[in-house]
Formats: structure tokens, sequence, C-alpha cells
């Protein structure tokens, strides 16, 4: 099979997949016996619940509704937020830039730390500092995030108090350069909505200096979990490479053993950490869910948990679809990229 | 016959010989099992701390006694004018923002994680496998949507799901249990599918199909067994992530039990609103969070450990 037949049957699989996350979406909406229960506040009009009902067909038979549920996800209507009568894809997309970044700057912190982690625990196995790579990874998917955010706080003050410098503990910029940076507030001043992005292209050192000392509690608290499992793939995957013919061979060629390492093995173990490393974002979404309202980090999972809270029942919804579609299409890119890098999947 | 006592007892030794003719090998097997097992510090530990929490919930009423006329033991109680009390005497984990004792609700707190991790995985373990063994074996339609259904499934982080599920069934506990079996079931489903399919063309089971057996009693004595380690691994791991998931969930704010109930999740979420503003009052989020990091770490080494000493292609 040639890549681009890999990639239209990947992309076919997927609309099944779109169709059952929708179905599910749409049943759990409809489970409650009032098919617009989750869209009426206590303060609406009564003109104001007439047009929810004309708008999501309340009063319709279940299968009308579920067409103009989907004819609406379509043209891009979640739903519309109980607590702030903003449109939900509206309200998600002004917190998305923020968790993407958090997402991204915690894939990084991992991949940075996991692989060589993993190709160490791999080449000296069964040594001491094997162990203790093991022990780091099955720590990291064993720990409550949200109680190891709370920890990474509880030692930021400890050496806060102490008299050692320490990083913030919550928001995603120190409140006082509000004043003097006005882009920060400001996302018609945003080039991008990327902050760090931004305060680079805008030339503003001060600022990214800030943002990046409030983005690393919260990425390291979210990239933990991706560390331990990214370091465990890659061992195994490592383990198994040392064993294949071609290491051999490069060895008993004379080639140093570093070069043997990076070369032949670590490339070639690398082939299905990447599976591992795309899987993971799913993991840091859900970790920005468990964690972002520790750090009052402005993105989509305090609001999520806000929306619990709230019981803002429609923005939970709209926020599940909207994962699962960016999840899906992650994987996608994923599988795609792994097609390409061995080319064995494709004959599948 | 009754005349020839040396032919009876011949008989009878070539029985109880078939007899053991069949089990040896799984004796051997299980003998060899516990060998590497006692060789793996990891999976020791894990089971060590897995035996701590087992304890731990069973004599929850010796080791955390339930006050007089308090009716419910999973509810901690009240004690105004004792609030955020540190940990002393008598209150081992300190006090928490209503003066519950933190001892207390961690202790019963294992016996409510234990037995919500045991039912989903029970359940999830009991639907995954039959439709997994089912789909595999026979394949077809069958097979071809059980899949279409795990992709959907897999294409929603678990988390997402378990909230979306919370919201439309109502956050109570019986759909925090339904929740998690939802999210559970399709792992097993595919495990127990993939070796379905592995095997089902063995010659022995290509034996047993001539021989006259059926579907139903092929799939159960001759592929089903096959499934029993792979399962008996991932539902180890499993107890711990949903117990992770369960625990996370409470703490964004789903209330499937009381504000005052002894479940970990609640009592990190119920420390953590004081802790922002005073986090010298550490007890109240860092004992419960501790347990949870202790009992999922306990499954997850066992697990780890499980799967070295079961896969025979790791042992060397």
């Amino acid at each position: 099979m040639k890549l681009w037949q890999y990639v239209v049957r990947r992309l076919l699989l997927l609309v099944p997949v779109f169709l059952g996350v929708t179905a599910i979406t749409f049943a759990l909406i409809n489970a409650s016996g009032d098919p617009c229960a989750i869209y009426y506040s206590e303060r609406m009009t009564p003109a104001q619940q007439a047009e929810i009902e004309l708008r999501y067909g309340c009063n319709e038979p279940a299968l009308t509704r579920y067409g103009i549920y989907m004819n609406n996800l379509l043209h891009g209507d979640l739903g519309q937020s109980a607590s702030s009568s903003a449109p939900v894809l509206e309200e998600l997309a002004l917190r998305f830039p923020a968790t993407f970044e958090l997402t991204l700057v915690a894939m990084f912190m991992a991949i940075v730390v996991a692989l060589p982690l993993g190709r160490i625990s791999a080449t000296r196995k069964d040594t001491v500092p094997d162990h203790l790579a093991r022990t780091f990874a099955l720590s990291g998917v064993s720990i409550p995030i949200f109680w190891f955010a709370l920890l990474l706080q509880l030692l930021m003050f400890t050496l806060d108090r102490m008299g050692f410098p320490a990083l913030p503990i919550s928001g995603r910029y120190s409140v006082t350069l509000i004043q003097t940076h006005p882009f920060l507030t400001q996302p018609d001043l945003q080039p991008t909505g990327f902050l760090l992005v931004d305060s680079l292209l805008l030339g503003d050192l001060t600022a990214f200096v800030d943002l990046v000392a409030h983005i690393l509690l919260p990425a390291m608290a979210i990239a933990y979990i991706s560390v331990a499992i990214i370091t465990r793939m890659m061992r195994s995957s490592m383990l198994d490479v040392l064993q294949q013919d071609y290491v051999f061979t490069a060895r008993s060629k004379g080639l140093p053993e570093r070069t043997v390492i990076r070369r032949h093995a670590a490339r070639n173990a690398m082939i299905p950490t990447v599976t591992v490393i795309g899987l993971s974002f799913g993991g840091l979404l859900t970790g920005a869910v468990l964690t972002e309202s520790v750090f009052s980090w402005p993105g989509v999972g305090a609001w999520s948990t806000f929306a619990i809270l709230a019981r803002d029942n429609a923005v939970i919804m709209g926020f599940a679809t909207t994962v699962s579609f960016v999840y899906v299409s992650a994987n996608l890119i994923v599988d795609i990229l792994y097609a390409y890098l061995d080319p064995r999947i494709r004959l599948e | 016959m009754g005349s020839d006592p040396k032919g009876l007892a011949g008989l009878q030794r070539s029985l109880t010989a078939g007899f053991m003719d069949r089990f040896r090998p799984r004796v051997r097997e299980f003998t060899r099992g516990a060998h590497y097992f006692r060789k793996s510090p990891i999976a020791i530990a894990g089971l060590i701390i897995i035996l701590t929490f087992i304890m731990m919930a069973l004599f929850a009423p010796v080791l955390a006694p339930v006050p007089p006329g308090q009716k419910d033991p999973y509810e901690m109680v009240y004690n105004f004018g004792e609030e955020w009390r540190e940990p002393r005497d008598g209150h081992p984990f300190g006090q928490t923002r209503l003066g519950m004792d933190v001892y207390y609700g961690v202790i019963w707190g294992s016996r409510l994680s234990m037995t919500i991790a045991l039912e989903v995985v029970v359940a999830a373990v009991l639907i995954g496998a039959l439709l997994g063994l089912v789909a595999g074996y026979y394949g077809g339609w069958v097979d071809e949507a059980l899949m279409r259904v795990t992709d959907v499934i897999f294409g929603i982080p678990g988390l997402i799901l378990a909230m979306a599920i919370l919201v439309g069934l109502g956050a109570t506990l019986e759909s925090l249990v339904i929740a998690l079996v939802v999210v559970s079931w399709p792992t097993y489903a595919r495990l127990t599918r993939g070796v379905a399919l592995s095997v089902k063309n063995n010659l022995y089971v290509e034996a047993a199909r001539a021989s006259g057996s059926r579907g139903p009693k092929i799939l159960l004595r001759h592929i089903f067994p096959n499934t029993l380690s792979p399962l008996m691994v991932q539902s180890t791991l499993d107890i711990g992530t949903v117990v992770l998931v369960a625990a996370g969930l409470s703490f964004i704010g789903f209330s499937f039990t009381t504000p005052t109930t002894a479940e970990w999740g609640k009592m990190v979420q119920d420390g953590q609103r004081h802790f922002g503003s005073a986090p010298e009052d550490w007890w109240p989020v860092f004992y419960p969070g501790f347990f949870i990091f202790m009992f999922v770490l306990g499954f997850n080494m066992l697990g780890d450990g499980l799967r070295d000493v079961l896969d025979p292609r790791l042992r060397r």
C-alpha cells in the first residue's frame, strides 16, 4: 500500500469513529429525559426558552433531533453555556490557546526527559540507574496528578519560606505586569494567542521570562505521567532493538558503542515510542483538566471543572466532544507519521 | 478383575497418572512462575502494599472505630472548634476544615476505593472478555462491530468520557461505577479478541473441533484459558487506574458522595480549598493523596511484576 492510500484508508476509518462519538454525546445529552435540559438556565425568559426549543428541536422525535444536533455540530454550534450564555465554541476558542501552550510545553519537557532516561535505563539494565529510572516511571503512572500538583505548590511554598527563589504557583503571568504589558490581557494585541510566542514576537523579554516561570510548574505536573509512559516504552523498545542482528553487526564491525547506541539502536527504538508520544497527548489533556484549576491556569481544563461545579452541562458536553475530536485527529497524525517511519505498518 | 489386585492397582495407577499428567504442566508452570515471582522485588513489594490495603479495608472498624450514634460508617463526623488542627495524639493525620479526623477518613476511604475498584474491574472483565472471545473466535460482522465500538470509546480520553457519562446520568456512586466500566471494558475486549484470534487456528483447537466439540465448549475449554494471564495482568493494573480516575473525578467536583464521605479524592479536594491561602495546613491534602498514590502504586507494581512472571518471552 502506498502512503497516500494508507492515509485515505485511515481517514475513512475516522468517519464511523466521529459518528460513534457524537452518538454517545447525543445519547448522554438526552439521558436525563428532557433533551434540552442542559441548555436551559433559571434566568431565561419564556421567549429565550422558545428560541432554544426551536434551535435544538426539543419537541422533535429523537432521530430528527440527532439530525439537528449533527447539523449544529458541523456548523460549529456546540450549544450554549448556561452560566455565561455565550456559545460553547466561542468560550472554548478563547481558552484553548492557554491549554494548548501548556500541553505543548509539557510534551516537550516529557520528551526531553524521557528519551534519555529510557535509553540509559535500557543500556544499563538491572543496574542502579535502571532501578531508579523504573521506580521514577512507576511512580509517574501511579501518582494522582492533582495531588502531585499540590505537592509541587507545597514545595515552592516551603522554598519561599526558607528564603530560596521559588517558581510562581498560580496564574499564567504576574498580575503586576498587566499594566505595563497590555498584550497579556487583550486578545486583539496577541498575534497568536500563545503568549510565549507572542511575547517573543513583540520582543517583550520581561514578559517572556515571567511567562516561562509561570508555565514551568503546571507543565511539570502534567508532564510527569507522560515522562513515565514514554520512558517505559523507550526502555522496552530499546531492549528489543539491542537484541537485533544489525546492532550485533554494527558492534562487530568495530563501531564505538556510543555510535551503535545513537545511530543504530536509539533511532530504531524511537519508532514505537513515537506512537506512545502521540497517545500521551490524551493524557496531557486529561492532566490539564485535573490540574489547571489547581494552578489557576486560564485554559479549557479549569473552565470545564468550573462548569462541573456550576452544573453547566452544555459546556461539559461541548468540551467532551471537542476534546475527542482533537484527540482522534492527533492520533490520526501519529498513525500516519508511524506509517511513514515504518513502512511495514502499511502492508497490514 | 476383583480377583486380580495387581491389575486393579495398575489401573488405579494409570488413572492417577493420567490425572496427574493432565495437571503436571500446569503445576510445573505455576512452580516456575512462583519462582520468578519470588525473585522479583517489585512484585513482592506491590503484593505487600496491596495486602496492607486489604487488611486496612477489612479491619476498618477496628482501626478506626465508628463513633457511637454514627449510622453510616463512611460518613465522617464534624468536630466544631477543632478546625484545621494539626496531627497529634488521637488524630495522627490531623483534622479538616470541619474538624473531621483525616485518619478516620483515610482508613474508611480504603474500603470505599477497594469496593468501587473491584466492582468496576470484575464487571469490565466479564463484559470485555465475553465479547472479545466471541468476536475473536467467530469473526465476521460481530467482530467488525465490536472493533468499531471500541474504536469509538478509545476515541475519547477516559476521564473525559467518564465526565460526560456522569453529566448524562447524574453524579451518583452507581453512575460512577457505570462510567468506569464503560471506559474500561474495551481494553479487555481487545485483549481477549487478540488472544482468541491468535490461538483459534492452533492444532489443539482443530482437534477439539474435529472430535465434535462445539463453539461454546471450545471457547471455554481451549481458548479462554489462554487469556487468563493477560487478563490477570491487565485487571491488576486497572484496579489502580480505576481508583486514580475515580479520585480525579471526585477532585474536579463531581459529588457522587456527600461532602463528608470518607472518599480519598473528595478529601483532597476539600483540603485543597483551604490550601491555596494557607499551605502550611498540608495534612488534609497530603494524607488522602498519599494513600491514593500508594494504593495505585501497589497494584501497578504487582501488575508489572506479574507481567514479567506470566509472559514466558520476557523471562529469558
